[in-house]
């Protein structure tokens, strides 16, 4: 099998500019990976910077609302800069710095990347450029602000559809152009071989946090896990620890758009394999394999393509990828605030949506939603909307 | 001198390599484009298949791409116009694009399509050496491959790139996309005299080639020469050609003399 595939899907598809960087950054990546001083100085950051361990909350009152099992929360929204971004910046920039890279490139679709990477290279001294679409500029105006107060420069991104796809392809451009001097801190299990792979281990933290508070509050492990995806990396990462455990049920909440008839941005409920920014995986595209404007009310599940390893497991029936509509997940958007004092990202509300869809589970089940952000970023959209 | 599938080449003579878009800014005037670049020189000419994420493409090349497909860019009658070409030059032409762009519906069905129409070989820009059953569909159908090489590549690679028997190497002369503008001419020059070690192919060069002294500066470095941007946006500015005509007549004559 060919490197950095998960079945039929991954691999290494980009210009021969950037393959001697690729090679590099996964022959580091399997070197440190279980290195001692690398791993201690990434849980010392996980533990006093990004405020880790997240809770695993019960969800008492959405419980006894719901009827039907107990409700949990993994609680990723109350990590420093609001989401499971961070997770895995911190990672790719202690990765950046070994590799002796000093300028860190980055793209944005909701802003929560950004402003992760923006973070993190304010702490430790690294230039950051974020590639951002202009219609998600407009959309996420707050998290715009806070990327340059955190000394990071926003590059809009007018080409295409001015939304996550095309701040990927300007930011894979920009490292073509400045692949000696700079690293790619990509947002999500997606891209070239390894960044699937590396996104996903350094996501997986809150997977195997999940694992031992599980066992600690309800004595067993979860019946069901439930995420959004759009690339796909807080579900990748909370899944990960599970696979083997195959009583889990996982399940991935794409986004649907406005009706049936909208493409939305669910790659693996509607999409087909093809190739994009570097993997062969699911994606949304026309017969003749040009990429569909995709469309969601959350800018972080409005990309055409998912993490290869999803598509895997979709394959393998291990996960099952179902969509939520933009009214359902509004819904719930103000659903969950209103009884959980939560209010959840627009990203994470189409998981919370998903909850109406099982209440006739037992009520001696635990199904953990992942809560992969807050909704603070969302607020003026949701406000603009609501007019 | 040397033969490849694709090119002949000798000392004394560097190959003329223009790059357009297909379907740009209509199928009519992209016609008429091949046949002009046919006319005054090309040894090989370089049809860009559209695709909505070109990353490796600068502005020019990228904006061209998207106009093509929001003009209903359709693969068939590319091929037809190829395949009306053939009765006119027998100056190959290559598809150059992106990796989903030759796999849909299968990547054997594009193989069959480009090789019926009288293309001559592909170069697909993000696809690694290593993915042998898509590039297996293309030379059974006896399209040659263009392996491209950047200053980046180690160059002990440059072995496993040549097993799948490439027609043509192409030497991309610069960190970054199409259009940009900082040749290194030191850099290129000893990574070309390189590679020339270590493989007999015909090596090529392009990205950000665009003036008479571009050309002057490399026609003796390399086998050939590629021209892209400059000739997609003069293709833009003017659809008479006018304009294209008067750039490529002080360039060709730079490549040819």
């Amino acid at each position: 099998m060919n490197k950095g595939y998960f079945g039929d899907y991954g691999g290494l598809f980009i210009p021969e500019t950037l393959s001697h960087a690729l090679n590099e950054l996964e022959k580091l990546y399997v070197d440190i990976k279980d290195d001692k001083d690398f791993n201690s100085k990434l849980t010392e950051i996980y533990k006093d910077y990004v405020g880790r361990p997240s809770p695993l909350y019960f969800a008492e009152s959405l419980t006894n609302q719901l009827k039907g099992p107990k409700i949990w929360f993994k609680r990723e929204d109350l990590n420093h800069t609001g989401a499971h971004k961070i997770n895995n910046t911190v990672g790719q920039a202690l990765l950046a710095k070994m590799l002796g890279k000093k300028r860190i490139i980055a793209e944005t679709g909701a802003g929560q990347h950004g402003v992760a990477t923006a973070t993190i290279c304010a702490k430790l001294g690294l230039e950051c450029i974020v590639y951002m679409g202009a219609k998600d500029i407009e959309r996420q105006e707050l998290n715009v602000f806070k990327i340059e107060t955190l000394g990071a420069s926003i590059v809009p991104v007018l080409s295409g559809t001015a939304t996550l796809k095309d701040a990927l392809n300007e930011a894979i451009r920009d490292w073509v152009t400045n692949v000696d001097s700079s690293h790619y801190i990509i947002g999500s299990v997606t891209g070239p071989h390894p960044y699937p792979t590396i996104v996903r281990d350094f996501n997986a933290i809150s997977g195997r946090e999940l694992k031992e508070q599980s066992l600690d509050k309800f004595h067993a492990l979860p019946d069901m896990i439930i995420a959004c995806v759009g690339g796909g990396s807080n579900a990748m990462g909370v899944f990960y620890p599970f696979i083997e455990d195959e009583t889990v049920e996982l399940i991935g909440v794409e986004a649907g758009g406005k009706d049936s008839s909208d493409v939305g941005g669910a790659s693996i409920t509607d999409g087909s394999t093809g190739v994009l920014h570097g993997a062969k995986t699911k994606i949304l595209q026309s017969k003749s394999g040009n990429i569909l404007e995709t469309n969601s009310i959350s800018a972080g599940l409005d990309y055409p393509g998912v993490g290869p390893e999803h598509a895997y497991l979709a394959d393998l029936k291990r996960a099952k990828y179902v969509k939520i509509f933009d009214d359902e997940a509004l819904e719930a958007f103000y659903e969950i605030s209103k009884i959980e004092g939560i209010i959840p990202a627009l990203e994470t509300a189409h998981a919370l949506a998903y909850l109406k869809k099982i209440t006739t589970l037992d009520t001696n089940k635990n199904v953990v939603v992942n809560m992969s952000g807050r909704g603070d970023k969302d607020l003026y959209s949701v406000m603009q909307n609501a007019k | 001198m040397q033969n490849s599938n694709l090119l002949t080449v000798n000392k004394n003579k560097t190959a003329f390599i223009p790059y357009l878009v297909a379907g740009h800014t209509s199928n009519e005037v992209f016609s008429a484009a091949l046949k002009l670049l046919n006319d005054v020189g090309a040894d090989l000419i370089e049809i860009g298949i559209p695709f909505t994420d070109p990353i490796a493409e600068g502005k020019i090349i990228e904006s061209a791409h998207h106009h093509a497909l929001k003009n209903n860019f359709v693969l068939s009658e590319v091929c037809k116009i190829v395949k009306e070409f053939r009765t006119y030059s027998d100056t190959p032409v290559i598809a150059m694009g992106y990796t989903n762009s030759f796999i849909n519906p299968s990547s054997e069905y594009i193989a069959t399509k480009l090789s019926e129409s009288g293309f001559s070989g592909v170069l697909i820009v993000d696809l690694p050496a290593s993915e042998k059953s898509i590039i297996n569909s293309f030379t059974e159908k006896k399209l040659n491959l263009v392996q491209l090489i950047a200053p980046t590549t180690q160059l002990n690679l440059i072995e496993s790139f040549l097993e799948n028997d490439p027609a043509l190497i192409y030497y991309i002369t610069q960190r970054g996309i199409t259009g940009s503008t900082n040749l290194d001419l030191a850099e290129i020059s000893e990574k070309l005299s390189s590679i020339k070690k270590l493989s007999n192919k015909p090596v090529v060069t392009g990205f950000g080639i665009k003036t008479v002294e571009d050309v002057k500066n490399l026609k003796n470095l390399t086998d050939g020469i590629v021209i892209g941007s400059p000739i997609v946006e003069k293709i833009n500015l003017d659809s008479s050609l006018n304009a294209l005509k008067e750039y490529l007549k002080p360039i060709v004559k730079a490549i040819k003399e």
